[in-house]
């Protein structure tokens, strides 16, 4: 079989199937991926072409979201309604609060 | 994704109990969520915590530790640093010093409705206090 293989294919073609073959059985097993066509606004559209991996990018965002959409779900379970302005404002405090823990870690770096 | 806040047995109590601290505590999971970063929850507070509620208020802690798609995540308590927990001097609860340690780990903050146990031993703004 492999002498038939060798005189029916160009060595170029079985060295790329050899080649493949070897990189398909050493890289780690890849969780299975599906192929959408969207369509979205210019806006969005706009960002998407900003982007090196589109995939990645949006893959980052969906799971973000259904993270989010998990969480306001079991506050809305347990009687907690959660709003943008509640969340906004936790936001900035944590962010005061980071800047403040930053100038102190480079006040005593520095020192 | 790191870390950003620690919370600690006194904020799961207050979540479980419901009630406005409660409303604190899910804004924070859900910025924290929004800044694609975890809220760590040492395995000790979960413990320290559990103790005291009933079974519908575990039932809500539980919930959040489990369906939320890992965003609030429990740190275990490691053999190596077992140790050098136990014998933090000034800490009252367990949980407090698993905690203490779980902030420096991760450089995070730690968010309780109990400053005053961490006082000594966290600088002001490492802790944020929930009951503000």
């Amino acid at each position: 079989m492999v002498t038939a293989l060798l005189a029916a294919e160009p060595a170029s073609m079985i060295l790329s199937y050899l080649w493949r073959t070897i990189f398909l059985l050493s890289y780690p097993r890849r969780m299975a991926v599906k192929k959408y066509s969207i369509s979205v606004p210019e806006d969005v559209a706009e960002q998407l072409d900003s982007v090196s991996n589109v995939s990645e990018y949006v893959t980052t965002a969906v799971r973000l979201r259904r993270r989010g959409d998990l969480l306001k779900e079991v506050f809305s379970r347990h009687g907690i309604t959660v709003t943008p302005e509640g969340v906004a404002s936790m936001s900035r405090r944590l962010a005061d609060q980071q800047t403040r823990r930053e100038a102190r870690r480079n006040r005593q770096q520095g020192a | 994704m790191t870390v950003h806040i620690v919370l600690d047995g006194s904020a799961l109590r207050a979540y479980a109990e419901l009630g406005t601290p409660s409303l604190a505590v899910a804004e924070l999971l859900t910025s924290v969520n929004e800044n694609e970063a975890l809220v760590g929850v040492p395995s000790t507070c979960v413990l320290d915590a559990f103790a005291q509620l009933t079974k519908d208020e575990q039932q809500r802690v539980e919930e959040l530790l489990v369906n939320t798609d890992g965003v609030a995540v429990v740190l275990p308590l490691l053999a190596e640093e077992t140790l050098r927990i136990a014998k933090e001097p000034s800490l009252a609860e367990m949980g407090h010093a698993h905690a203490m340690a779980e902030s420096r780990t991760h450089e995070a903050m730690l968010a309780t409705f109990d400053p005053a146990a961490y006082g000594a031993d966290l600088d002001e703004d490492d802790i944020l206090d929930l009951s503000q």
